[in-house]
């Protein structure tokens, strides 16, 4: 009986040093922070917030578990209690200090801007900002190098990881990328064809997140890296990816997460006026537009070929219509767009076709991947037409002398257009919307300049209202006038 | 160019001819003659070949055995394909539900093939279609849709459409099933105005009154067989066979 008592408190003990806390982190943005790595015939997961995580673990005696989360939603993530503890490279900005709760700085970045080899025209942030002030610049959404490009009026193209950007900016898509330094390290250093141009800039900090409840957890984290940071650790691991430099050496020991750090340019502005953002988001409205007329009338055309094909063609072409439908409508648009972008020029490049990449735009590969897609439906909404025709139009256009060409061109297919407008209509109302889905392959429309300049401004509300209802007065009228165009037919051709 | 509407008509003799879907015979054998300028009507039981008769010499469909002769042309089974545009050339023919193209108006209805196919002018083929809505007593409904016109409307239309084409051989597949009464007579009369002009009818008909008074001759298809050919008066008042016979006391009440 003796021993029960000592037993009990080393087994609760041992439970409360069990519980892990939970790391949110979105390990697909990339080294070095948190990263997959072939490790033998697996994968392991590196990089130097996981050798942070690690020493912090045995620091507070605590295990600490990795949680994959989207890098966009970590904040709401953790406000929602998804995890416990954020850290992905996650700057310290106003709007997030409003949200959740950071702890002290673990790293201090500062913007790096990377060239291709060879660039004549800038050396340095300062020269781009003048000599080409509408230069297309490829950062990472939401973050803080988003938000300086769309405050320096630069035409911003944000990617969701640094490789697509960095590869873009090989691929001559890109004037140049502003992405935080240990992503320049980690990619654009080993990368031959690019060059770094000029000194890092913008300085801010890294820091662990918590929810804005959790004080005792965040003084627990504080002391645990303060520890870290004096005795050295956090200085070996930093070194050991390339991230430990003067700045750090200067600056890392006396940094804070609290307003007093004073290195910091506050970039969000109350200068993000009507007069300066409407043009902007007016511009992004133009290209979903342009967008959703180029990528519909591809697939009116091909769905209609489709369509064709499967009712009217010998039996092979027929079936290859038929995979046609299924494969497109079987696969996600976002994939589809990703592979026309990335995967294709890529492809062309091994087999020693250069320049695709250059070709490909992001116009164009939304184009691409969107009327490709949408075709299949419209091919769908086209061979239900065409079979709604009655046989004996057919029959009565033959007895008349008129060839199947003629017939078709002439008599089945005005009517089953006529059947298909409803259907139609609507898919292209949901295609107007679908086209925001391109802002994953850096194409800046409606969607994604609301997303740049609320960032960049912190007016959420004010320019998400302004961006809502400039979707309402595109897509409105959409919807009168295939109404109007209906009701225009259907007095002309109710019954036979 | 004046189009010339009263062209004469052309003699028709169907010999042998078989008919098949998979393993079901719907025409076994059917031989008739009809001679240039001549009306016939086809009556008969549902289900006893008629309509497919009328099919197989508009060229919609294919017989499996025997010939159709358009005067001297001679079109054997399995021949309708290569034989299309001589005999739509021809052949017109009219049917039960109209098929009137709906997306155009009364005019364009009339005016199209002589344009696209023909190669008229626009404006002589719309000419030509007036003239023939004038015919069928139409003329004012020129501009509306297919979808304003009743049910003999739209079927002097058709005629008209099919007139348009100037074919020597007319054929109607019960045109006036679909219509009410009052109706039914206006196309009925349309129909004998042709008839007077010299064209080839052949006729898939219920109205056995119609057939009496404005057929020249009437053939009883039943079971896929000609059971009974003649003059209409003799046919209808005094059938020979028995299978006529009893066809016609169902259908007279």
């Amino acid at each position: 009986m003796a021993g029960f008592w000592p037993l009990a408190a080393l087994i609760l003990t041992t439970a409360h040093a069990a519980e892990p806390l939970r790391w949110g982190c979105d390990e697909e943005g990339g080294a070095p922070y948190c990263f997959k790595r072939q490790s033998g015939a697996g994968f392991e997961r590196v990089g130097f917030e996981v050798d942070i995580t690690k020493a912090l673990s045995a620091r507070l005696g605590r295990p600490i578990a990795f949680t994959q989360y989207p890098f966009d939603n970590l904040v709401p993530g953790l406000k929602k209690r998804d995890f416990d503890l954020a850290m992905n490279g996650l700057e310290v900005t106003p709007d997030r200090r409003r949200e959740v709760l950071f702890c002290r700085p673990y790293y201090l970045y500062r913007q790096q801007l990377v060239c291709r080899i060879g660039e004549s025209r800038f050396t340095d942030y300062t020269t781009l900002k003048n000599t080409l002030p509408r230069a297309k610049v490829g950062t990472m959404d939401a973050t803080a190098a988003e938000r300086i490009l769309a405050n320096d009026g630069f035409d911003v193209a944000g990617y969701p990881a640094p490789t697509e950007a960095y590869r873009d900016l090989g691929l001559g898509r890109l004037d140049a990328v502003l992405l935080d330094l240990p992503m320049a390290i980690s990619y654009a250093r080993k990368d031959k064809a690019l060059a770094f141009a000029g000194p890092g800039f913008a300085p801010g900090r890294y820091a662990i997140a918590v929810h804005p409840d959790d004080t005792s957890l965040k003084s627990e984290i504080d002391a645990g890296l303060e520890a870290l940071i004096a005795d050295g650790t956090l200085r070996s691991i930093l070194d050991q990816w390339g991230l430990w430099d003067e700045f750090q050496a200067t600056h890392l020991q006396a940094a804070t997460s609290d307003d007093s750090w004073s290195l910091e340019t506050d970039h969000s502005g109350e200068n993000w006026t009507v007069m300066r953002y409407l043009p902007l988001l007016l511009e992004g409205a133009w290209v979903t537009v342009r967008l959703t007329a180029a990528s519909f009338a591809l697939a009116m055309a091909l769905g209609l070929l489709v369509a064709v094909t499967r009712l009217y063609a010998p039996q092979p072409f027929a079936m290859l219509a038929i995979a046609y439908v299924e494969f497109f409508r079987g696969i996600p648009v976002l994939l589809l767009l990703f592979f026309i972008y990335f995967g294709l020029p890529t492809m062309a490049e091994s087999v020693g076709w250069n320049g695709l990449g250059e070709w490909i735009t992001p116009f164009v590969a939304a184009t691409l991947g969107l009327g490709l897609n949408y075709a299949a439906y419209e091919a769908e909404i086209y061979r239900a037409s065409l079979q709604a025709v009655p046989r004996g139009q057919w029959e009565a256009a033959a007895c008349l002398g008129m060839s199947p060409n003629l017939t078709f061109n002439r008599i089945i297919l005005p009517q089953a257009l006529r059947t298909a407008l409803p259907p139609m209509t609507s898919d292209m109302v949901a295609l107007f919307k679908d086209t925001s889905i391109a802002s994953a392959i850096a194409l800046v429309e409606l969607n994604k300049e609301y997303q740049i300049l609320a960032k960049s401004s912190l007016k959420f509300v004010e320019i998400g209202l302004v961006t809502a209802a400039l979707y309402l007065a595109l897509s409105l009228p959409l919807g009168y006038l295939s109404r109007y165009l209906e009701q225009a037919w259907n007095t002309d051709s109710h019954g036979t | 160019m004046e189009p010339n509407i009263n062209r004469s008509g052309q003699g028709i003799a169907i010999s042998g001819l078989v008919k098949r879907h998979g393993q079901r015979e719907i025409l076994r054998g059917v031989s008739l003659d009809i001679a240039s300028g001549s009306t016939m009507a086809l009556i008969g039981p549902s289900g006893g070949g008629k309509s497919t008769l009328l099919r197989c010499l508009a060229g919609l469909e294919a017989f499996q055995a025997g010939s159709v002769t358009f005067d001297n042309k001679i079109i054997k089974a399995g021949e309708h394909h290569e034989n299309g545009a001589w005999l739509r050339s021809r052949v017109g023919m009219i049917f039960q539900d109209y098929q009137l193209f709906p997306h155009m108006t009364v005019a364009d209805n009339i005016a199209a093939a002589p344009q696209w196919v023909t190669g008229l002018r626009r404006e002589e083929a719309i000419a030509l279609a007036m003239k023939l809505l004038e015919k069928v007593g139409l003329k004012d409904q020129a501009h509306s849709f297919p979808s304003r016109l009743s049910g003999g409307q739209k079927q002097r239309v058709a005629i008209a459409r099919a007139l348009a084409m100037e074919p020597r051989v007319l054929l109607c597949d019960e045109i006036t099933s679909a219509l009410d009464p009052e109706t039914k007579s206006d196309v009925l009369n349309v129909l004998e105005e042709i008839r007077a002009e010299g064209l080839t009818i052949v006729m898939v008909t219920h109205e056995i009154g119609f057939a009496r008074r404005a057929a020249d001759r009437v053939a009883l298809l039943a079971d896929g067989h000609v059971a009974e050919c003649g003059a209409a008066a003799d046919v209808i008042d005094r059938p020979s066979s028995e299978r006529a016979a009893r066809f016609l006391a169902q259908v007279m009440g």
